[in-house]
């Protein structure tokens, strides 16, 4: 299954690359930002995108992103626990919302879900 | 309109800090005793330095001494910290960001715009007004929360997040 994982810290995207190895999420391709993003998803085919909801133009990523793709789980980790937040991520495509921070756990939980959702739709 | 008064945001930014240290890195600890201070102290450490404005002005600062930030970021990466160092700077940042971002409800709501984070390195760091100072005792050590931060009096309340998170 090959990862799109975009987050403009790469501290945070080395402790979500730790927790997506044991998954046997290791296709991944790093973005640090929307358009490089956006580069990454027409230069090859995604099955999963991880998106860090604070990034400048998250949500415009998340439309662009499930424009490409209809069928693709999106994974927004987002410090922001607003309801209105939450609406318009999932408005924009957004298949599951993890707050930040997480546990290895959590996040590990939920991209197992979303993995599962996915391989039994394939 | 503004009235010159610190919300009590140092204590959900502590709280903040403790939550991601314990999710993001499985360290614990507990918040210390605020105290008034008008300056922060950054010594031989680094600070985070983030700039409000809107219906809340004024600055949160989260202050690491250099061998809490080390141990921290050892923690956060997995690799031996360099000190100053491009990767040390985004893991401060990453992690500062996120305690702000969890407290995001404190210090102002949707109508508070945050910055990005600055690091400062050393030194000390002026708000112009009062601020509080609350340490975090960590097992990596203890750093430091600190807030000087005005509201408008015409801001109802407090209740909901927006903004980077």
């Amino acid at each position: 299954m090959r990862t799109l994982l975009v987050d403009d810290s790469r501290t945070m995207r080395g402790i979500i690359r730790s927790i997506m190895t044991p998954l046997r999420l290791d296709e991944v391709e790093e973005a640090e930002d929307a358009p490089e993003a956006i580069a990454a998803l027409d230069a090859t085919t995604t099955d999963l995108a991880i998106i860090d909801g604070g990034l400048d133009g998250a949500l415009d990523l998340v439309r662009e992103a499930r424009r490409r793709n209809a069928h693709m789980p999106i994974v927004m980790l987002c410090a922001d626990t607003g309801a209105d937040r939450i609406r318009a991520a999932r408005a924009a495509g957004v298949t599951r919302y993890v707050v930040k921070p997480f546990t290895p756990d959590i996040l590990s939980q939920h991209l197992d879900e979303v993995i599962d959702g996915a391989t039994s739709r394939a | 309109m503004t009235q010159s008064v610190t919300p009590p945001a140092h204590t959900p930014l502590a709280h903040s800090a403790l939550r991601v240290l314990d999710a993001m890195l499985q360290e614990h600890g507990e918040p210390g005793v605020p105290e008034v201070c008008d300056r922060l102290e950054v010594g031989d450490g680094v600070a985070a330095v983030f700039e409000l404005w809107g219906s809340a002005n004024g600055i949160v600062g989260v202050c690491f001494p250099r061998d809490a930030a080390e141990h921290i970021i050892q923690l956060a990466t997995g690799q031996p910290p360099a000190f100053g160092a491009p990767s040390f700077d985004d893991a401060i940042a990453e992690i500062a960001d996120t305690i702000v971002a969890g407290a995001r409800d404190a210090i102002g709501g949707p109508d508070t715009g945050v910055s990005r984070p600055r690091l400062v390195y050393e030194g000390s760091l002026d708000a112009g007004a009062p601020g509080v100072c609350v340490p975090v005792w960590t097992e990596s050590g203890t750093f430091f929360i600190w807030t000087a931060i005005t509201v408008s009096a015409a801001t109802p309340d407090n209740t909901t997040t927006g903004g980077r998170a």
